[in-house]
């Protein structure tokens, strides 16, 4: 269960930047949503990521925010073809010219995309 | 009527804990100290093959040992025991991994000039620990005979990550009581990643574990070539801390 800690990660990074929006002016301090890019291959589950979300916000400036989590397949680009595939497992091998010398194209990613805030007025 | 503005963010989730583990790295390549973070399932061996090693490499070698667990210190007692150099527990009181703030401060507390080689065994998990970086340059991922010969396929993130130098299979020695074909996990590992090395040992029996030893010594000599790098590409700076 990290992803509680991912979760307090995420918040933590919304916080910094939401922080220096309203700094510079105009942003509005009330988080509506945020959005997340999360891999295929990074070991988080989405699931357990909204569960330790709402955990993890409950009590702070960002509480009742959404959490919006965009899932990335994992694919894996051929070094010798060049071809990209989905990477189905098993199989780390490239299903166009059956080379192993395939390396990791996406799937890998935990990444915080944005957040929509709520304007002052 | 839309009244909300979207702030751009675009940085990684773990992005502290990333730059932590960089600075870690960064500061241990310049002293030229290897840290090899050793992961695997609970129970299949990791302290164990730490334990050996420690005792066989005990006069060629300074070992500091960094050990993780969810409760107790009896692990960093056993590779004391064993001949660590030093040993420091981490007791995460429910966390199922480390991150790199803990394991930079275990780091302070210990005399990192006086050893040649730092190992952290992480907490027995297959899952959580995959994407936090310690600040290791490589990484070794355990499992045993009784687990089952399609663990690879199951959790492939671990053996994935670009930080993986091998994988361990221990407990060969029970293969005769397992319904485990060597064959088949072979094939599973490879189709995940097949580049990753493959050591196969028994810290029991000690079968297969003169490979392990010869893995361990060359991360060793990596490490000290990481400070001769640094000395030849920054000449001015005669020192190593």
């Amino acid at each position: 269960m990290h992803e509680l800690s991912i979760a307090t990660e995420i918040c933590r990074c919304v916080e910094r930047a939401t922080e220096s929006a309203r700094k510079e002016g105009g942003a509005g301090s009330r988080v509506k949503c945020v959005s997340v890019r999360v891999g295929e291959l990074s070991g988080v589950d989405p699931e357990a990521l909204l569960f330790a979300w709402e955990a993890a916000v409950r009590d702070t400036p960002l509480e009742g925010a959404r959490l919006e989590i965009e899932r990335i397949r994992a694919k894996i680009r051929c070094r010798g073809c060049g071809a990209e595939s989905g990477m189905d497992f098993p199989g780390a091998v490239c299903p166009a010219c059956g080379s192993a010398e395939a390396e990791i194209a996406g799937g890998m990613e935990m990444d915080v995309i944005s957040a929509q805030v709520e304007d002052e007025n | 009527m839309d009244d909300s503005t979207t702030i751009k963010i675009g940085e990684r989730i773990l992005a502290d804990n990333d730059r932590t583990a960089e600075e870690t790295r960064e500061r241990l390549s310049r002293m030229g100290l290897f840290m090899l973070n050793i992961m695997g399932s609970p129970g299949s061996g990791k302290t164990t093959i730490l334990e050996r090693t420690l005792r066989e490499l005990a006069g060629e070698l300074r070992i500091g040992v960094i050990e993780g667990d969810v409760e107790t210190d009896r692990d960093a007692r056993r590779v004391r025991e064993a001949g660590a150099a030093a040993a420091i527990q981490i007791e995460t009181r429910g966390a199922c991994h480390l991150d790199a703030a803990r394991v930079a401060g275990a780091i302070e507390s210990l005399n990192l000039f006086s050893l040649d080689l730092l190992v952290v065994e992480n907490i027995g998990n297959l899952i959580c620990p995959a994407g936090f970086d310690l600040g290791e340059h490589g990484r070794v991922v355990v499992l045993s005979v009784p687990e089952g010969d399609d663990k690879p396929s199951k959790y492939p993130s671990i053996f994935l990550m670009p930080r993986t130098r091998a994988a361990i299979l221990n407990k060969i020695d029970l293969t005769c009581l397992c319904p485990f074909s060597v064959r088949r996990f072979t094939e599973d590992l490879r189709s995940v990643n097949p580049k990753l090395r493959l050591l196969k040992l028994s810290a029991y029996t000690r079968k297969g574990f003169n490979a392990w030893l010869r893995f361990v010594m060359a991360r060793v000599r990596e490490g000290k070539k990481m400070r001769a790098r640094r000395r030849r590409s920054s000449p001015s700076s005669g020192c190593s801390c």
